[in-house]
C-alpha cells in the first residue's frame, strides 16, 4: 500500500514513519507550515527543517503553508493531502497520534472523506516504554519547546536520554504530564535516526523563554 | 488462556499496533494472538475466553470470510467483541448492518452489566455500520453500543474500550 506520513520532523511522525516503512511502502511526507504558533493541530518550532530531514532520508515532501487558525487548518491539510493523492497515487495516511481522540478523529473523517486508510502505529502506547524505545532504536531527539510548569529553559535543546526519561516519569507522578508531551507540554525535533544519511548539525541557535513556555530555534543546520 | 483475534487486512500488518497491541497491553498475561486466517481447532479448544479486536475503518478483508467464523455459534464460553468483532459476530448469528459512519466521542446510556456498573459512558467510536440485532441477543444501550447474548456471556461492543474505558476489558477476562 502506498502510503504518506503526516510528518512534523518530530519523534512521533518521525517514528511511525519508521514503523510503517517496516510494514508498508512510504512515498512522500506530508508537512503543514502552521504560521501560529499556538496550532491545533500542528507543531511548529523548527517546521522548516522537515525539508532537510526529507532530503536526509531521501522521501519527497508535499508540503503547504497554513494560518493555523482551528478549523480552516483542517481545510488547508485536507488540501495537502489532496495533493499527495494526485502527485504520489497514496493510499494512506500515518500519523503519530498516541491519545488524542482530538487528533485521531479529525484525521480519521478527513481520510474516510477521501477514501484513504489511515494509521496510528502510536496509538495508546505506554508513554514511558515508547520513550525508552525511541532510544533503543537509536533515535536522537532534542526538545525545541516546552509550555507547561514545570519545564524550565533548561529542558530546551537537551537530549532524550535514559536520564531524562527517569525525570519525565518523575515529573509524570508529582505533576501529571504526560512524559512523550501528547497533552502538548513540549515538542521535539529528530536529529538523526536509522532513516537518515546522516545527522543534523546545529550550526545556530537559540532560545526564547517566559513563564514555562519556551521555544530552541534552529537558526542554523545541515 | 484467552485468545485474541486479529481482524485486520493481514497477519502483522500496520493496524496491528493501533487495534491489536492495545488490547494485549490491557489483558497483560496468560493470552495468545491469532490471526483470523491462522485460527486452528486446537486455538478454539485450549481458550478460555475470546477477544475480537478491531480494525481500520477500510478494513472489510474479514467480511469476505464470515464463513471461517460460524464456530462463534457454538463456543459456550466468553466472547468480547469490539467493532469489527462485534460485526463479525453479529453477521454469524444472522443480525444485519446498516450504514452509519461515526467516527469520534460519544455519550451514550447503558443498562449496567459485567462489563461495567455505569448507567453512563463517554466512548470512542470510529466504525461504518451500526447493527440490527439477531434475536438471540438483547440490547443493553439505545443504538445497540452494547449487545449481549441472551443465554451466553458474548458481549458486542460498537466502540473501543480500549480507549477511555479499558476497565471494561478488565472485567470481561477476570
Amino acid at each position: 500500500m502506498k502510503l504518506a506520513v503526516l510528518f512534523s520532523g518530530g519523534k512521533d511522525s518521525c517514528y511511525s514513519l519508521y514503523k510503517a516503512m517496516q510494514k508498508e511502502k512510504v512515498v512522500c511526507l506530508i508537512s503543514l507550515i502552521s504560521e501560529n504558533k499556538e496550532s491545533y493541530m500542528f507543531h511548529t518550532p523548527n517546521i522548516e527543517l522537515v525539508e532537510l530531514q526529507s532530503k536526509l532520508m531521501n522521501i519527497p515532501l508535499v508540503k503547504t503553508s497554513t494560518k493555523g487558525k482551528k478549523e480552516s487548518e483542517l481545510k488547508d491539510l485536507e488540501k495537502a493531502i489532496r495533493l499527495a493523492v494526485k502527485k504520489h497515487k497514496i493510499e494512506g495516511i500515518v500519523t503519530g497520534a498516541i491519545n488524542s481522540v482530538y487528533q485521531s478523529s479529525r484525521m480519521q473523517k478527513i481520510c474516510r472523506r477521501l477514501k484513504l486508510w489511515c494509521f496510528n502505529p502510536l496509538w495508546q502506547v505506554n508513554q514511558e516504554d515508547y520513550l525508552k524505545e525511541l532510544i533503543k532504536n537509536e533515535f536522537e531527539i532534542i526538545i525545541t519547546g516546552v509550555s507547561a510548569y514545570p519545564f524550565d529553559e533548561s529542558y530546551l535543546g537537551r537530549k532524550i536520554d535514559n536520564d531524562i526519561i527517569k525525570e519525565l516519569i518523575e515529573l509524570k507522578n508529582k505533576y501529571h504530564i504526560n512524559p512523550a508531551f501528547e497533552g502538548g507540554e513540549g515538542e521535539t525535533l529528530v536529529v538523526n535516526c536509522p532513516l537518515f544519511r546522516k545527522k543534523i548539525e546545529i550550526l545556530k541557535s537559540e532560545k526564547e523563554y517566559k513563564n514555562h513556555s519556551g521555544v530552541y530555534i534552529i537558526k542554523k543546520a545541515r | 488462556m484467552i485468545l485474541i483475534i486479529d481482524l485486520c487486512y493481514r497477519k502483522n500488518s500496520l493496524s496491528y499496533d493501533e487495534f491489536v497491541k492495545p488490547i494485549e497491553k490491557i489483558v497483560k498475561n496468560d493470552y495468545t494472538v491469532k490471526h483470523f486466517t491462522k485460527i486452528t481447532k486446537k486455538d478454539i479448544k485450549k481458550s478460555d475466553k475470546i477477544i475480537l479486536c478491531g480494525n481500520a475503518l477500510m478494513d472489510f478483508e474479514f467480511m469476505k470470510r464470515v464463513k471461517d467464523f460460524e464456530w462463534l455459534k457454538y463456543y459456550s464460553k466468553p466472547i468480547l467483541g469490539i467493532c469489527a468483532g462485534t460485526e463479525i459476530v453479529n453477521l454469524v448469528f444472522n443480525g444485519k448492518l446498516k450504514k452509519d459512519i461515526f467516527i469520534g466521542m460519544k455519550n451514550i446510556k447503558i443498562n449496567p452489566n459485567k462489563l461495567t456498573d455505569k448507567e453512563e459512558l463517554e466512548v470512542y467510536e470510529i466504525h461504518s455500520y451500526s447493527l440490527k440485532i439477531p434475536k438471540e441477543f438483547e440490547k443493553l444501550s439505545g443504538n445497540n453500543e452494547i449487545i449481549k447474548h441472551k443465554e451466553k456471556e458474548i458481549y458486542c461492543l460498537m466502540f473501543h474500550p480500549e480507549v477511555r474505558n479499558e476497565d471494561m476489558i478488565r472485567n470481561f477476562i477476570k
